[in-house]
């Protein structure tokens, strides 16, 4: 195995990227407006899907939302940088991730039934606070904004890798193609995209990661030979190295990103109330072989001794790196890119999704209660291109993937702990909730730049969780769960948005 | 053209099959439901579903099988099998889709 022999597939020219990114978002265009007109006619039904979405389109459309570039091309990366003990690290968390959210979203569906948004949530919970609300409000926003940006970036890496497209330029035709069909049918539209995403994202993948360890003479006996001649090390799930490198400050910033973000609590709501714990256990374990799968591509980067160098200097591109330079048939690179586009388009309209929901509950309907359905129902539509457009900038000014990501799990694990104790303990009260997420931010982030990751996320929650401690001790209130089901009936004629007026 | 390949492509159509046919079930559902209920949604049941063994398992599971790589070559391609079984899963879901 011998990396020289590694040469581009001829014939991936950029018009054939374009045509894929385009052609793709065109496919769904036509979906969403059939969706439009059969499933959407209010506010209710965009941001929230009339609470109608059962397990197959649950399943689906959880799985794919949570398949980010990240887990794609990263578990390559890792898989690449560490080993399986990389892989490892990078898989069992998220998955895990997702099937955490089980007990939380039991607790907040059976007690606010009529619910949006985890940001309305924290508005009845501490006593109609706009202070704990925004606090909330502005990490949604933010995380969904990130969101949007890494995936941005993650198409942008591999259009360029692949087709040698300029990223800029496939970093704005992404954002445009995904928002013109996100438009149309809010959430169903990313239901109903997302679901066939994951199809793209797992069918697929198999079939290109089988054909490539099919492609390299002796197949997975000889990889694996080359990675064991390499470094014995990489073929143990037990490498301590891999843990304190990223994998334990990973774990929690994943549970984060799941906990602390509107794009699955929408889902909590959106899904029939009955399919909730069983959707997000299907889709916590049936995620776990997307990534495992396409990790496999990390273990023929280390047998073939590629180094950062010989990829254009960013390891998430070594999967894509691989399957254009091997030599597999032009039909399998396509598929290829199909699931990296299949996995960022979905991330994108879910997120784009899950911003426009708290858009419409947590800013108008709060501030501006009087607003017409019909202007809701187009403020919350444009709410998804402000943040598509906010997130383009961002990624123009040319961020690294790796820190980018790393950062915005270092920033919402600030939340996690007091979220977290918010819905499942009843002496948390607002001066420990909000203390703690502005406490940790304050004090954890300096430690984040001058120790490190792992101490940087460990201090965050630990600081967070004991300012929510503290307070509870020192003005000890019960807040009676209960409530937020009475509060729910009272506030019903402010915050419900109208079922009976079409637009 | 390997086995493996062989194998996993005709694997691959048949999940497909399967999904497929899961999401035109999904999404006539969808419609017929839409049509029948213009009411205010109504609080449903309860899921009362267990997770906490499933969960335990979906986890160890998945470390268990990634370790397998190390131990012998040929579980390389236990992920994208698994890949597959989770497209068939999908397509599964949209018929154990239940009202209660």
């Amino acid at each position: 195995m011998d990396k020289s022999s590694l040469i581009v597939t001829p014939g991936l020219t950029p018009f054939l990227g374009y045509s894929l990114m385009i052609g793709m978002g065109l496919i769904f265009l036509v979906l969403a407006n059939l969706i439009k007109n059969a499933l959407v006619r209010n506010t209710h039904d965009f941001i929230i899907a009339n609470r109608r979405i059962g397990l197959g389109f649950g399943v689906g459309t959880v799985i794919s939302v949570w398949t980010w570039a990240m887990a794609v091309m990263m578990s390559s990366a890792m898989t690449f940088k560490w080993g399986l003990s990389g892989l490892a690290w990078f898989v069992v968390p998220n998955g895990f991730a997702i099937m955490a959210m089980i007990p939380l979203a039991r607790v907040l569906r059976r007690r606010m039934p009529e619910g949006y948004t985890i940001s309305d949530f924290a508005y009845r919970r501490f006593g109609r606070s706009n202070v704990a609300a925004g606090v909330v409000t502005l990490t949604m926003i933010f995380g969904v904004i990130l969101e949007i940006l890494i995936n941005l970036k993650g198409t942008s890496v591999v259009m360029s890798t692949v087709f040698s497209i300029d990223w800029k330029v496939a970093t704005v035709v992404t954002i445009v193609t995904v928002l013109a069909y996100s438009y149309f049918g809010g959430l169903w539209t990313s239901v109903m995209t997302g679901t066939i995403n994951t199809w793209t994202i797992t069918v697929p993948a198999a079939i290109v990661v089988v054909a490539v360890f099919s492609l390299i003479p002796g197949g997975a006996h000889a990889v694996v030979g080359k990675v064991a001649a390499a470094n014995p090390a990489y073929l143990s799930v037990t490498n301590p190295d891999a843990a304190f490198g990223f994998g334990i400050t990973l774990a929690f910033g994943l549970l984060a990103s799941v906990v602390a973000d509107q794009t699955f609590w929408q889902k909590v709501w959106a899904i029939r109330a009955n399919q909730v714990t069983r959707t997000f256990m299907w889709a916590g374990a049936l995620f776990y072989p997307i990534p495992i799968c396409l990790g496999m591509l990390g273990l023929i980067g280390i047998a073939y001794r590629l180094t950062p160098a010989d990829i254009g200097g960013d390891i998430v591109a070594v999967g894509p790196y691989i399957v254009s330079h091997i030599g597999l048939p032009f039909v399998l690179i396509i598929a290829y890119v199909l699931v990296i586009l299949a996995a960022c388009y979905s991330t994108i309209d879910g997120a784009s999704s899950g911003l426009s929901s708290i858009v419409a509950i947590d800013i108008v309907k709060r501030f501006a209660p009087r607003t017409s359905e019909r202007t809701l129902f187009y403020i919350t539509k444009a709410s998804m291109f402000v943040g598509g457009l906010i997130a383009v900038a961002i990624v123009l000014s040319g961020a690294d993937f790796t820190s980018l990501v790393l950062t915005t799990y270092t920033l919402k694990t600030s939340i996690l702990v007091p979220l977290i104790l918010a819905i499942v303990w009843p002496r948390t009260n607002t001066i420990g909730f909000i203390g703690g997420v502005v406490l940790s931010i304050l004090i954890g982030m300096p430690l984040h730049q001058i120790y490190g990751e792992l101490v940087g996320t460990l201090s965050i929650l630990a600081i967070s969780g004991a300012t929510v401690v503290i307070a509870a001790v020192l003005r000890p209130v019960r807040f009676d769960m209960g409530d937020l089901t009475a509060q729910a009936d009272q506030s019903a004629v402010d915050i419900r948005i109208s079922d009976a007026t079409s637009v | 053209m390997t086995p493996a390949f062989i194998a996993i492509s005709i694997l691959g159509l048949l999940a497909t099959v399967l999904f497929v046919a899961g999401y035109f079930r999904g999404a006539s559902s969808a419609l017929t439901d839409r049509q029948q209920s213009h009411s205010q949604t109504t609080i449903e049941g309860e899921n009362k579903a267990r997770y906490v063994v499933p969960v335990v398992f979906a986890v160890a599971t998945s470390a268990v099988v990634i370790a397998l790589v190390g131990v012998d070559p040929i579980f390389v391609y236990l992920g994208p099998l698994l890949a597959i079984a989770t497209n068939a899963m999908i397509g599964i879901a949209f018929f154990y889709d239940r009202e209660s």
